[in-house]
């Protein structure tokens, strides 16, 4: 019998980012790398432990933004596209690389795992990769939660009714991807502001996560601190991070991913090959970035061109190792904890998706061995999903948690400081005007009702968090102020055009083209 | 570091930007291009990122930073958010139609005898009615737009603010009023009653229970053994120093 549970939870999340109105845009990557390096290789290894009859529990929430972009066909067709010529990349870098043998392992990893991505996304899930974790949710192995409609951050919103609508349209959003209602969500940033749980009630969310302090500091003092979750006042359940296991995979020093065996992020042919040669697959500017193909490893701490070839072999033995050494951590976390609580304590242990497999290359590969591992070679803990452990454990502490998020120092810094506090008295003057369009408009009909709707996805689409914390750490900020501002203007067009009935139907199918994210959009959510 | 997204490697003509500003970055780039121009690469796995040498003429210099946003609404407000255990930002605007009416009332040279005032009020645990705050403190700001950060006195309580004109004889006129923020503590809670409940699915029973502390150990100390790394771990905000170098206006 098991002395304490596991509940491992990746987060899964983009902004918003489709531009049909070019070509080529830059930032689309962002989702194409997620597809090729996060998402496709885990449902690989999701696939392959239930083809091998191994029993797996995790909890992934999908934001409904990145949703939206997984069941776009225009996004589909892209990054088919975008795959396609890392194909045609990787077939050159065979003859390329034919009397150069210590990057052949590597390259042959390449040719081989991409062309599976291509078939495992176009003909085993028909483009649509939510038809995986549909048929995992449904197999009982994974259970997909929620999070807020655009990642806003709640607890910067300052009117209840816009956190509402954040919750309210991404449940209703998931009950048209999903079929069925979510059980849980993913705040924001892991951000919470007490009181916030009531709104989850309204909308029949049973649990959220917390960061370790949004538990720890909660009134009264939880008996078990993070090991056992604990209900709000509302009855809503918080379940607190795991420091201890978080640590282990997220630190940059002593975290896992900084092995010297795994693979160097930062040394891509994007920069590395001949620019002739490497120029049809970069982005029509022609500037080098990286492209994905990377033959380095880690190797030490030495400048980028002191790195030695990576092997991938090596790499998968570090990755088993790891999740041995995870194992045995956590085993020895909960017997100690069992002895100590007398009751059967659970590891939350939540981290961003993309940190396995886009910044951690192995990090798939990691969570395979310790799938794996858990189910042959031990019998502490049991890997379990929010809902199964909350209808085995109904009975747990009440506390009011404290504020918290998951960013730096705990608070709401990283999305208020003087680089991005400029957007919050714009962000309010629109959630105002939008609370007063909708109160004038309860019953709207036809383009008006469509007008409604639009300025409520462009307020949605302001609210992002990324636009705040990319302004912060100071990278591709002009895009993040482009969307911040864009949105508001258009916002506030719309707006205009509702309040004087004069809707410039052009400009409204124009935006509906290019803003199409929530296509069941209510702005009613608003009322 | 905790969150670790989208910190991607810049590009040359980022890294240009973020070191010599637009302007600058593209002086630098037109000779990194003339550069490259006259030294055709060599080395097949260089490292050195190296611009574009023959597609030049496609780099797009423009940078859109987006369509530009109003500066005043033309309102007479004032908001506050939640930082940190110790600090809440403010923003505020004054609407001229305000300052006529106040100057209406109180004569032409109200505003340059009072001082524009923020005053802080804590209002924990209360329904405030303009006197009944647990404790009070004044800021000065110098412009009827503006912004800034601002220390309180203690955390995990509930403040708002007033904007207003303070005058000489010490009178102050309401403005405006924020709306409330309530800061977290930042530490471990000194209330230990313990409160159990069973939530069934859907919510459709409710049943609480309140529950003595069995075990040997207080729930104190229990707490300090489960999370004594959580100090070392959690850098928490209290007390942090401002974390912009922009003065009020």
């Amino acid at each position: 019998m098991e002395k304490g549970y596991l509940c491992l939870l990746l987060h899964a999340h983009l902004p918003f980012v489709r531009h049909p109105e070019h070509e080529d845009f830059l930032e689309e990557d962002w989702l194409y790398e997620s597809l090729t390096e996060t998402y496709i290789p885990l449902i690989r290894v999701f696939d392959g432990l239930i083809d091998d009859g191994v029993d797996f529990r995790l909890t992934i929430s999908i934001s409904p933004t990145l949703a939206a972009m997984f069941s776009d066909p225009l996004l589909q067709s892209r990054y088919l596209r975008h795959l396609s010529r890392l194909i045609e990349l990787t077939d050159k870098e065979q003859i390329r690389l034919k009397k150069q043998p210590q990057f052949r392992e590597a390259a042959q990893m390449y040719e081989k795992k991409l062309k599976e991505t291509r078939f495992i996304f176009q003909e085993k899930y028909n483009g649509n990769i939510l038809n995986a974790f549909r048929k995992f949710q449904d197999l009982g192995k994974i259970e997909v939660i929620t999070c807020c409609a655009t990642h806003g951050f709640l607890p910067l919103m300052v009117y209840r009714r816009a956190v509402r609508a954040q919750v309210r349209i991404a449940v209703r959003d998931y009950l048209f991807k999903f079929g069925h209602r979510p059980k849980g969500i993913w705040l924001s940033e892991c951000a919470y502001n007490p009181g916030d749980d009531e709104i989850l009630k309204e909308e029949n969310l049973r649990f959220f996560f917390l960061d370790t302090h949004g538990i720890i500091y909660g009134t009264p003092r939880p008996r078990y601190a993070v090991f056992a979750p604990v209900y709000c006042p509302s009855g809503v359940v918080a379940f607190g991070r795991d420091v201890e296991s978080s640590l282990q995979v997220w630190s940059a020093e002593t975290g896992y991913p900084g092995d010297f065996r795994y693979r160097e992020f930062y040394r891509d042919v994007g920069y590395d090959l001949d620019y002739n040669y490497i120029h049809p697959y970069l982005h029509s500017d022609g500037i080098r970035r990286n492209v994905g193909i990377k033959y380095y490893k880690i190797t030490g701490k030495v400048n980028l061109d002191k790195k030695e070839p990576y092997r991938p072999q090596e790499a998968l033995e570090a990755a088993a190792e790891h999740a041995g050494n995870f194992i045995f951590n956590r085993e020895k976390q909960v017997e100690y904890l069992y002895n100590f609580m007398g009751r059967k304590p659970i590891i939350v242990a939540p981290y961003d998706a993309e940190l396995f497999g886009h910044w951690w290359y192995e990090g798939p590969d990691f969570l395979n061995f310790l799938f794996r591992k858990i189910h042959y070679d031990q019998t502490t803990l049991r890997p379990v999903t929010p809902s199964e452990y909350l209808n085995e454990n109904p009975k747990n502490q009440v506390i009011t948690p404290s504020m918290s998020s998951w960013g730096d120092k705990g608070y709401n810094e990283v999305w208020l400081n003087g680089n991005n506090d400029w957007i919050y008295r714009h962000l309010h003057k629109v959630t105002e005007r939008m609370l007063e369009i909708a109160e004038e408009n309860p019953q709207a009909k036809e383009v008006k009702r469509r007008a409604l709707n639009q300025a409520a996805r462009e307020l949605l689409l302001a609210q992002a968090s990324d636009w705040a914390f990319i302004m912060t750490t100071g990278r591709m900020v002009e895009y993040a102020e482009k969307r911040t501002r864009n949105h508001i203007h258009q916002f506030n067009r719309l707006y205009e055009q509702i309040k004087n009935n004069r809707i410039d139907e052009n400009f409204l199918n124009d935006l509906e083209y290019r803003d199409n994210v929530f296509p069941e959009m209510d702005y009613r959510a608003y009322l | 570091m905790k969150k670790r997204k989208k910190v991607r490697k810049l590009t040359p003509w980022q890294k240009l930007v973020s070191k010599y500003g637009v302007k600058g970055a593209k002086e630098r780039y037109k000779k990194i291009i003339l550069k490259a121009k006259s030294e055709p690469e060599t080395a097949k796995d260089s490292l050195q990122p190296t611009p574009p040498a023959d597609k030049e003429e496609k780099v797009s210099l423009f940078i859109d930073r987006g369509v530009p946003l109003k500066e005043r609404y033309g309102e007479t407000k004032i908001a506050l958010l939640p930082r940190d255990p110790r600090w809440i930002y403010a923003y505020w605007e004054i609407a001229e139609a305000k300052k006529e009416e106040v100057r209406r009332k109180r004569g032409e040279e109200i505003f340059s005898r009072g001082s524009l005032t923020l005053r802080f009020y804590d209002v924990t645990d209360i329904v405030f009615n303009g006197r009944n705050a647990h404790k009070q403190f004044d800021v000065k700001v110098y412009s009827e737009i503006g912004n800034w950060y601002f220390q309180v006195p203690e955390s995990g309580r509930t403040y708002l603010s007033d904007i207003g004109l303070l005058t000489a004889g010490g009178e102050f006129i309401t403005l405006a009023r924020s709306n409330p923020v309530s800061l977290p503590q930042g530490k471990i809670s000194e209330i230990a009653d313990e409160k159990w409940m069973i939530v069934k699915e859907e919510f459709e029973e409710l049943i609480k229970e309140m529950q003595l502390d069995k075990s040997g150990l207080s729930t104190k100390e229990a707490m300090k053994i489960l999370s004594r790394r959580l100090e070392e771990i959690l850098p928490l905000g209290a007390g942090s120093p401002i974390p912009t170098s922009r003065k009020p206006k």
